[in-house]
């Protein structure tokens, strides 16, 4: 009592505490099975798990007497296996009881006759025969299980051939009762076929027997059932009225050859009474035949029979092949490459099927088939490769020859290339770049290519794809920001997948091609017409320009000099000079230091004064407008003020110009001295009493020579010696109105004499800043002006004897000094 | 007379009840031709050598000699087929379960005697037992058909049983043990022979359980017939019948 209360608590604790420990549920589906010559085992479904230890009883009884329980196994709580072996046609009564510590429960009792749950052994010792008289049949013989002797069997026999991997059954009620031997019909000649057998109880009650051991049988040989596949190949390199012919075939396969094929027999017939026969073990045989047509012929031979015979006509030379097939086309499916075509209208004996594998590396070496001219959809039944190109091509055969051939590409399986396209720049601009790539090589391909994908991007930028359809080899990528590096990546896909090409990066310019020339040459222009309209105002308005610019001087030409000379010839002997001055265009007066010349003649003396004229008209008139010689040296004091303006009012109105002709220009010597003296009041420099002090630029003469002038600045550098018979004057304004050559040829000289004279620099200095000052206008005037005074006084500083310079020719008149 | 009647009448009644009783076990087949087949077939198991008397011949050693000529059956230790044929089938049915039951007798004298020989029970041994376990479901068919015929109201269950050889052929005094070998030996194939006619005659069954009966004469033994119910605790049910104890 204790003992059970005991178990009640504990029963209660782990059902109170454990939800998942529950008395065990009512044992299902309970079956036994009888295995021959062993205990009957039998099994249910234990249903729920319990957490707890249950146990299972399996009980069995006769209608007469009770057997010993069965108790099953702790790892195997579902199955038992009886200790005594079943007695057959009596009835058993068999049930499972389970329990724990929570309950016990019975499952549901089964009755059954143990021979109708027995799973009998297998037929053994199964064997097989052939018959000679028959190709077609096997005997089989096998011994029956020891429970034949209580019961009836019926049977399953299957066999396949040895290669295959299904199983052919004979009909079950060709074995439906207890026999030990069996003939299987129908069966291919000189085929090796394997069989198995097993039994059950013939009502169908109980269990199949597992198989049997697999035997093996082959069948006789019969003749050849078909004619073998024929087909020819002519080489083209044919000699001179022959052609090497290949007649190639097929081997017959084990299940149309139907035996061992002993060898091939050819005939070939040129006429109808012309046989040529050869007997081939090969697949092949290579004849030279001439142009004329000839008909083939082929049969194989095994130790039964001969096959049909093959048929072939090979064309006369001239034939000419029409006819293919249409529509062809090729699709893998089930993995096999299918060709589909669809017949010409006219009769075909047969087509030929032929194939190789396009590559860029191998040539194409071609498979065949041969199918019947009734058909127009099979498969390749060669050994394909996935991922490779097939260039498949059928030929029609027709009674004449063979037709027109036609060609298709396939893929058995199609894969993603092995390598992506190698895209470049074949232009890059400022906004777009023009990318192509080559198309990939068929070994790489694995299969139609049917676009790529073009990623690019900017280094920091989204990745933008196009799409470009196949059969381009370029594409423009536009809408690309200038001066920028992109990066480019490009796939190539199949149908299967894509791969990826190396990736590639470029650089967009700056500015676009020509852009630079388009804002440089309408600049360029621009200026250019801005200059030339500049130029062109100021020649129109040269005459206002002139106005406002140059000084308003005084008219020389209308002052009236006395002759004062009296070596001086009259002055209306001057002849043509006259004349000259007499038009108003000397409007500049000079002193001219004429030099006596005679190597010059007169003529381009008087062009000298005629350049000299215009070169004074054009430039700002600023001769000094000091004239005389050393001859004209004057005793009268000379005035000189530091205040220019109002010396320069002072002069014009009080001082009268001496002028003097220079008819020794350029080392020309004039004919005549010519001495004016001008009625002016304006006093004589300083100067013409003492010509050593001038400096004199002349900014005309070039001449290698020795000129005076060179002269006077040796002398004016050896500051104290002057020659009188060296003529030295002083233009400074003059040079200004020379034309730029001239002016070059003065630069050319002062360097020179810069070299030689180096203490004469400070004039030259002076001189070439005059002489830029007066190429570069008067905007400079008042520099140059200022410098000249710097040298005035540096003269005077340095204790030099004081002399009248000519002055500046300041705006409205002459300044003098 | 008609005591006669009313003491049968009685009797039957309670051999009815004490059956309905064991029908609460269910074991049986209820189906007449089931349990026809059954026997059937359990005869033409029993009638095969291989059960019975070629591994006796084979533990006994006397598969050496010519045991064709020395174990021929002895006449009259089992029914023959004719007096089985003229049996009702409720006689028929306790004839072959008392013999059975002296088989079963003699193979357990058998079985104590070979255990404290043979040492190793070996595939002869094997299908002893087995012949024995096979003659006790034989027994329990019996009691299944005897009791589908009863429930069924057959008049046969009255019907006089074989009065062969109330004396059991073996354990014959004999002298010397190749003779009690050559004894069992004869049994066994008067067994085998027994079984075959058994199967004849329930090849002759086919009818149902309710047809008349057509083979004569028939006596039963009164008062016997109460003894041909199996009792259910027995665990090794013994001949009984025409069998003693």
């Amino acid at each position: 009592m204790l003992t059970l209360w005991t178990r009640v608590v504990q029963a209660a604790f782990i059902f109170l505490t454990t939800e998942s420990i529950v008395p065990p549920e009512k044992p299902k589906n309970l079956n036994c099975i009888v295995n021959e010559e062993k205990n009957m085992m039998c099994q249910w479904d234990p249903g729920r798990k319990t957490y707890l230890e249950t146990n299972y009883t399996l009980k069995s009884e006769w209608a007469t007497e009770k057997f010993a329980d069965c108790k099953a196994q702790r790892d195997t709580p579902n199955s038992c296996t009886l200790d005594y072996s079943p007695v057959y046609f009596v009835n058993i009564e068999v049930w499972v009881e389970a329990e724990n510590a929570l309950g016990n429960i019975t499952s549901d009792h089964i009755n059954f006759d143990p021979i109708d749950k027995v799973k009998p052994n297998p037929p053994h010792n199964l064997s097989v025969r052939s018959s000679e008289e028959l190709s077609s049949i096997l005997k089989l013989a096998w011994i029956n299980p020891s429970i034949k002797s209580f019961l009836r069997l019926k049977y399953s026999i299957q066999y396949r051939t040895k290669d295959a991997s299904t199983w052919s059954q004979i009909p079950p009620e060709d074995t439906s009762s207890t026999r030990s031997s069996f003939t299987v019909q129908d069966l291919k000649p000189f085929t090796e076929y394997v069989f198995r057998i097993r039994c059950m109880k013939e009502d169908g009650k109980g269990f199949w027997s597992d198989w049997s051991e697999e035997a093996s049988g082959i069948t006789y040989e019969a003749r050849p059932s078909k004619e073998p596949s024929f087909w020819y190949k002519i080489d083209p390199s044919h000699t001179h009225g022959y052609r090497p012919v290949k007649l190639i075939w097929k081997t017959l396969p084990p299940f149309e050859a139907n035996g061992k094929i002993l060898d091939y027999e050819v005939t070939l017939t040129r006429w109808k009474s012309h046989f040529q026969n050869y007997r081939v073990n090969d697949t092949k045989l290579t004849v030279n035949l001439t142009n004329d047509r000839y008909i083939a012929t082929l049969t194989a031979r095994n130790l039964v029979g001969r096959s049909d015979a093959s048929v072939l006509t090979i064309p006369a030379c001239d034939f000419r092949a029409a006819h293919p097939v249409m529509d062809l086309k090729a699709f893998p499916k089930d993995n096999k490459l299918w060709v589909e075509w669809t017949a010409p209208t006219e009769s075909v004996n047969k087509y030929i099927l032929e194939w190789c594998v396009l590559s860029d590396k191998s040539p194409c070496i071609p498979d065949w088939q041969q199918e019947d001219g009734t058909v127009h959809l099979t498969y390749l039944r060669g050994n394909l490769m996935e991922s490779k190109c097939y260039l498949i091509t059928v030929t029609p055969v027709y009674a004449d020859g063979p037709g027109s051939p036609e060609s298709v590409r396939a893929y058995l399986k199609q894969a993603a290339p092995s390598k992506g396209p190698t895209v470049r720049t074949k232009k890059v601009g400022k906004n777009e770049a023009v990318l192509e790539w080559d198309q990939l090589p068929v070994d790489v391909q694995n299969g139609f290519i049917r676009n790529y994908t073009i990623l690019y991007k900017t280094a920091f930028g989204n990745e933008t794809a196009v799409n470009v359809d196949s059969s381009h080899t370029e594409y423009t990528l536009s809408s690309l920001t200038s001066d920028t590096l992109y990066m480019v990546r490009m796939a190539a896909y199949t149908d299967e997948g894509g791969m990826y090409g190396p990736d590639f990066t470029f650089t967009t310019p700056k500015f676009a091609q020509g852009e630079i020339e388009a804002i440089v040459v309408p600049v360029c222009l621009a200026f250019l017409l801005t200059t030339l309209l500049g130029v062109l105002f100021c020649f129109n308005k040269r005459d206002l320009i002139k106005k406002h610019i140059w000084p308003n001087v005084p008219d020389p030409s209308k002052s009236h000099i006395a002759q004062w000379s009296p070596h001086t010839p009259l002055r209306h002997n001057f002849n043509s000079k006259d004349q000259m001055y007499s038009d108003g265009n000397f409007t500049d007066v000079s002193v001219v230091e004429i030099e006596v010349n005679d190597k010059k003649p007169f003529p381009e003396d008087l062009k000298s004064m005629d350049l000299f004229k215009k070169e004074k008209n054009s430039t700002e008139g600023h001769s000094s407008g000091i004239g005389g010689s050393s001859c004209m040296s004057s005793s009268r004091p000379s005035i000189s003020s530091g205040d220019e303006n109002e010396s320069g009012q002072n002069t014009l109105s009080t001082v009268q110009y001496s002028t003097v002709v220079h008819s020794g220009y350029r080392h020309q010597v004039p004919p005549v001295q010519v001495f004016s003296r001008s009625e002016s009041t304006q006093p004589l420099l300083d100067s013409e009493e003492r010509p050593e002090d001038l400096q004199l630029v002349d900014n005309v003469d070039s001449g290698d020579g020795v000129l005076p002038r060179q002269q006077y600045f040796k002398q004016n550098c050896s500051q104290h010696e002057t020659s009188q018979d060296i003529s030295h004057f002083e233009r400074p304004k003059q040079v200004s109105s020379v034309n730029e050559e001239d002016f070059v040829r003065l630069k050319q000289q002062q360097i020179s004499d810069h070299i030689s004279q180096s203490c004469g620099s400070e004039q030259m200095k002076m001189f070439q800043e005059i002489s830029t000052a007066a190429v570069f206008g008067p905007g400079t005037e008042g520099e140059v002006e200022r410098f000249e005074t710097v040298e005035m006084e540096a003269a005077i500083d340095e204790g030099m004897p004081k002399s009248y310079l000519p002055q500046t020719v300041r705006q409205g008149g002459y300044v003098p000094q | 007379m008609q005591v006669q009647l009313i003491r049968r009448t009685l009797l039957g009644l309670v051999l009815g009840l004490l059956l309905l009783s064991t029908v609460a076990m269910g074991s049986c087949s209820g189906k007449y031709q089931v349990l026809l087949g059954q026997l059937q077939q359990q005869a033409k198991i029993m009638q095969n050598t291989d059960m019975l008397l070629d591994p006796y011949i084979r533990i006994q050693g006397l598969d050496k000699l010519n045991h064709k000529e020395y174990c021929k059956e002895r006449p009259g230790a089992f029914p023959g087929k004719d007096a089985l044929r003229g049996l009702s089938r409720w006689g028929f049915l306790q004839t072959l379960n008392a013999t059975l039951g002296l088989v079963l007798h003699r193979l357990a004298a058998f079985q104590q005697k070979v255990c404290n020989l043979t040492k190793d029970k070996d595939q002869d041994w094997k299908t002893l037992c087995q012949a024995e376990l096979y003659i006790r479901g034989i027994r329990n068919n019996i009691f299944c058909l005897t009791r589908l015929l009863n429930l069924n109201g057959s008049s046969e269950v009255f019907a006089p049983t074989w009065a062969g050889p109330r004396t059991l052929p073996w354990p014959t005094p004999s002298p010397g043990a190749f003779n009690r070998k050559i004894d069992g030996c004869k049994f066994l194939q008067g067994y085998h022979r027994f079984m075959h006619s058994v199967g004849q005659v329930l090849g002759e069954w086919e009818e149902g359980p309710s047809r008349t009966r057509r083979h004569s004469p028939f006596w039963a033994p009164q008062g016997r017939a109460g003894r041909t119910r199996p009792s259910r605790r027995a665990k090794r049910p013994m001949p009984r019948g025409l069998l003693p104890p």
